[in-house]
């Protein structure tokens, strides 16, 4: 059975928030958040025709939306080298505190934002919806162990930067 | 058993582990505090990012205006542009009977003549027929006196067209002389 591919603005209607979102964390400056979802928007109906569903549709603008937002970084000078940054989030421009009106969550954005640009595109993917390792190889373009790999040293970075915040949020403590 | 590798216990999390490896793994944690401890670790990083993540307020997506439901700028429209190619049209044309009309028209009447017309020299307009055909009277008498004034110098005469088309000139005879006779 052939795939039935939904109109586009269906599709954009349900990845939007989730690319909104992406965009938050991957964006240097909160100024580009909007830019470069139209950007995104607009080169993913360009090449929409070549999409066929292999993917989530939010998986594939995801990896547009990547693409976009490294440009959107490049054209301002990085003012912290990456090295620094992780281990000074604060040094980092932060999001816009009327936007995110949970301390807490600014602070975890902050820290996800100051990661390496790799890291951090894999693990925001990883947060924005349960995907699985796979999935978000073809959407950033390597392999699944790369992925691991990644996705693991973002968790380790991520942990020491929320230890040294001391942000603890309850979860269960029960492995599933 | 030993300690599985961190990443293991990573993969665990996320469910990318086969089942044989998770069985393996979580008995592992019945038994083992450490491991225990940093697994509910990376699970704490992974609810603190998924909560955060989600925490950012998204904008509901608003259709933008399609291109096909916008209304396009008026010299966009086929119709508009077919006006402005009539407009250009019918301007050309004007312009070229306009000419054509002016070449043909007598020249004007020569500066000397419109400055010593009265209304010329005082600076009227001269739209209003009547005045116009009484200057343009006067003018050629003017030019016909102008004309004429060489000839009355010269003391010749000027007869109308109608007696110089009758005229007979005169019967003139050669004299002989009286011996000749």
């Amino acid at each position: 059975m052939g795939y039935l591919k939904p109109d586009f603005e269906s599709e954009v209607e349900a990845a939007y928030s989730g690319l909104v979102r992406a965009a938050t964390v991957l964006c240097w400056s909160n100024a580009d958040v909007e830019d470069v979802i139209q950007e995104t928007l607009v080169r993913a109906f360009k090449s929409y025709a070549s999409f066929r569903g292999e993917c989530r549709f939010l998986t594939w603008a995801y990896s547009i939306l990547a693409r976009v937002a490294q440009d959107a970084n490049r054209r301002y000078a990085r003012p912290i080298p990456a090295e620094y940054a992780t281990s000074h989030p604060d040094q980092l421009p932060p999001v816009d505190r009327a936007v995110m009106l949970d301390e807490e969550a600014r602070c975890v954005i902050d820290a996800i934002r100051s990661l390496p640009e790799r890291q951090r595109e894999a693990l925001t993917l990883h947060f924005l919806r349960e995907l699985p390792y796979g999935e978000i190889a073809a959407a950033l373009g390597v392999s699944v162990g790369t992925v691991k790999a990644t996705i693991f040293a973002a968790k380790k970075s991520l942990r020491a930067a929320l230890a040294r915040k001391e942000i603890r949020k309850a979860v269960p403590n029960v492995v599933s | 058993m030993l300690c599985p590798n961190q990443e293991s216990l990573a993969m665990l999390i996320d469910r990318e582990l086969e089942v044989s490896e998770t069985e393996a793994i979580r008995r592992h944690l019945a038994g083992c505090r450490s491991c225990r401890e940093f697994v509910e670790e990376l699970r704490r990083v992974d609810a603190c990012g998924r909560a955060a993540v989600q925490a950012i307020p998204a904008p509901k997506y608003v259709p933008s205006i399609s291109v096909s439901k916008t209304r396009p700028e008026p010299w966009a429209l086929p119709n508009f542009r077919f006006a402005l190619a009539a407009v250009f049209i019918a301007l050309a044309v004007g312009a070229w009977f306009g000419t054509e009309r002016l070449s043909r028209s007598p020249s004007p009447p020569p500066p000397e003549t419109v400055a010593e017309s009265p209304s010329a020299a005082e600076g009227k307009s001269t739209d209003i027929p009547t005045a116009e055909h009484s200057n343009t009277a006067r003018t050629s008498e003017e030019a016909f006196a102008r004309w004429v004034e060489p000839y009355q110098r010269l003391q010749i005469q000027l007869v109308p067209m109608e007696t110089a088309a009758n005229y007979r000139p005169p019967q003139i005879l050669p004299a002989y002389p009286e011996s000749w006779q």
